[in-house]
């Protein structure tokens, strides 16, 4: 399974670029351990297959009044 | 009798309708007991006492004509600075938000006010709600200590004698962390049992409105006031509101309660552990069934937790965090940051796990009224203290630490009332937590209060 971690501020910076997240050198080097961290929370999301399991959002197509 | 600023809401209640406490006066006081404490606390954001000071007039002129509205008519509460208040800024504790102000009442403002309650504040929270210390804001019983987040000046408030309740938000333990640390009761009620609409927003598929109080009576109460459909709000429910307060004293013979035998008693400090044992023990001698239940998925809870908030959160900042970066705090700025580079495919994993979630919950909630552990895994760390090490060894982060154990209710959304239990570590409150059925907060506060009869923790007050 890919891993996102450990990050390196290259990754950082092209995720930044798509995000259109202006990130100075500084500020990627300053968030990339806290990235590590994440991502490692985030990489456990896929450890199971989730098969046909729908994904909890909430829209009801019914117009209500404001 | 006790000063009247020590009473529950409840108590104070009978007292305004029984024309022995003046509402005008009532909120002279509790502001005046404000003002005095903020230079060592700094619970607040800003007093709004021109309002507070009319709805205690118009309190007091109701009542004498024996228009009594309810419970909270003519008494002094408080409102995280996060709901809107017509014409007053919402700032949630934020330079970035400075400008800001509302327009409108939030929905909780609006029925609070319906029901006659007089708003003497705005709290202070965690910026943006995106936190567990209240960096702003010392816990009255060691101002050295945080006093939890994110609603940590609705926590200090309260132990501080400042009103009687305070509102609070709970995207991932922001009630209920505060409640804990600050020995007070705190209520999550279910996912969409209370609107919204006013509320800024840190993840609109994790964030709860509720009350912050001295008693589990005084939570029913508000949440009474509170509970209801609101359209404005996409994730409110149109479900039946039920009487939260009469079921209360009806104790627990014969309910059945679940004790986890995994998850939420690990890295848990013993102190904590002893205090809700103690309560699970005094609840089986008051009747209560015990069952032991494992908790599903203990590993992935904090995944989803994360995994929903953080792009959630950033979504809702984009511009902001574009247009102010330099103005948030440098850790609400990195959690912001980092949302903004998550993947959709990973939000929505998480919204699928939820899904496997809340199935696997309602599994283990079978032939159940309740679950019970304790709602925070250590009581208040210094204000200085970034992490926390137990006796392994292990080093945790202070946020993680506190969001551990009450972000299952967030993501399951279920309902959730955390409970003074007694004091820990350097003389500091503890708190458990009892997790209910979906819109079963009548039985949990049912359970809560049949705890808090054989306690008087919330007759405890810090030394002043």
């Amino acid at each position: 399974m890919p891993q996102r971690v450990p990050t390196d501020p290259k990754l950082l910076e092209a995720a930044a670029r798509l995000a259109d997240l202006e990130l100075s050198p500084e500020r990627i080097a300053q968030l990339v351990p806290a990235m590590d961290g994440f991502y490692a929370l985030l990489d456990a999301l896929h450890r199971g297959e989730l098969g046909e399991t729908p994904p909890a959002i909430a829209f009801r197509a019914k117009w209500t009044e404001r | 009798m006790a000063d009247v600023l020590d009473l529950s809401l409840r108590e104070v209640a009978a007292e305004l309708r029984a024309r022995r406490i003046s509402p005008v006066e009532l909120a002279e006081r509790s502001l005046a007991k404000i003002k005095a404490d903020e230079p060592r606390y700094v619970a607040y954001a800003r007093l709004t006492e021109a309002r507070a000071m009319a709805a205690a007039r118009q309190a007091e002129r109701e009542i004498m004509a024996g228009q009594w509205r309810g419970e909270l008519h003519g008494v002094p509460v408080a409102v995280k600075d996060l709901y809107d208040v017509a014409g007053l800024p919402t700032t949630c504790s934020s330079r970035v938000r400075h400008d800001h102000r509302a327009t409108a009442d939030s929905a909780c403002v609006e029925r609070l006010s319906q029901a006659g309650a007089v708003i003497v504040g705005m709290t202070h929270t965690h910026e943006f709600a995106y936190g567990i210390a209240t960096p702003t804001t010392g816990n009255p019983w060691n101002v050295e200590h945080i006093p939890g987040g994110s609603s940590g000046g609705s926590g200090a408030t309260l132990a501080a004698r400042g009103c009687f309740m305070a509102m609070g938000t709970d995207t991932g333990g922001s009630i209920r962390i505060p409640a804990a640390l600050c020995g007070t009761a705190g209520l999550k009620p279910t996912y969409g049992r209370v609107s919204r609409a006013g509320i800024a927003s840190l993840s609109w598929s994790l964030d709860h409105a509720g009350p912050l109080a001295r008693t589990v009576g005084d939570c029913a109460v508000t949440l009474g006031a509170l509970a209801g459909y609101d359209a404005r709000d996409p994730g409110s429910a149109d479900v039946p509101v039920a009487d939260y307060t009469a079921e209360l004293e009806l104790g627990v013979k014969g309910l059945r309660i679940g004790v986890p035998t995994n998850f939420f008693f690990e890295h848990v400090e013993p102190e904590v552990e002893r205090n809700t044992r103690e309560a699970i023990a005094r609840l089986k001698a008051e009747g209560a069934e015990l069952v032991d239940v494992e908790i599903p998925m203990p590993e992935l809870i904090a995944s989803v937790e994360f995994g929903l908030c953080m792009p959630e959160a950033s979504a809702y900042h984009r511009t902001m965090i574009r247009e102010r970066a330099e103005l948030y705090e440098p850790d609400v700025r990195t959690f912001l940051e980092a949302g903004l580079l998550v993947p959709a495919v990973d939000y929505i994993a998480a919204l699928r796990l939820r899904t496997v979630m809340q199935a696997a919950w309602k599994t283990m909630f079978d032939g159940l009224d309740a679950v019970i552990g304790p709602a925070v895994a250590a009581v208040a760390t210094r204000r200085d203290q970034a992490s926390v090490t137990w006796a392994d060894g292990t080093e945790e982060a202070a946020s993680s630490v506190f969001i551990r154990l009450s972000a299952p209710a967030n993501v399951t959304g279920l309902p959730s009332v955390s409970v003074p239990s007694g004091f820990g570590r350097g003389g500091l409150p503890t708190g458990f937590q009892v997790i209910g059925r979906p819109f079963g907060e009548a039985r949990i506060l049912r359970i809560a209060r049949a705890y808090e009869r054989t306690a008087d923790w919330s007759t405890k007050q810090p030394s002043r």
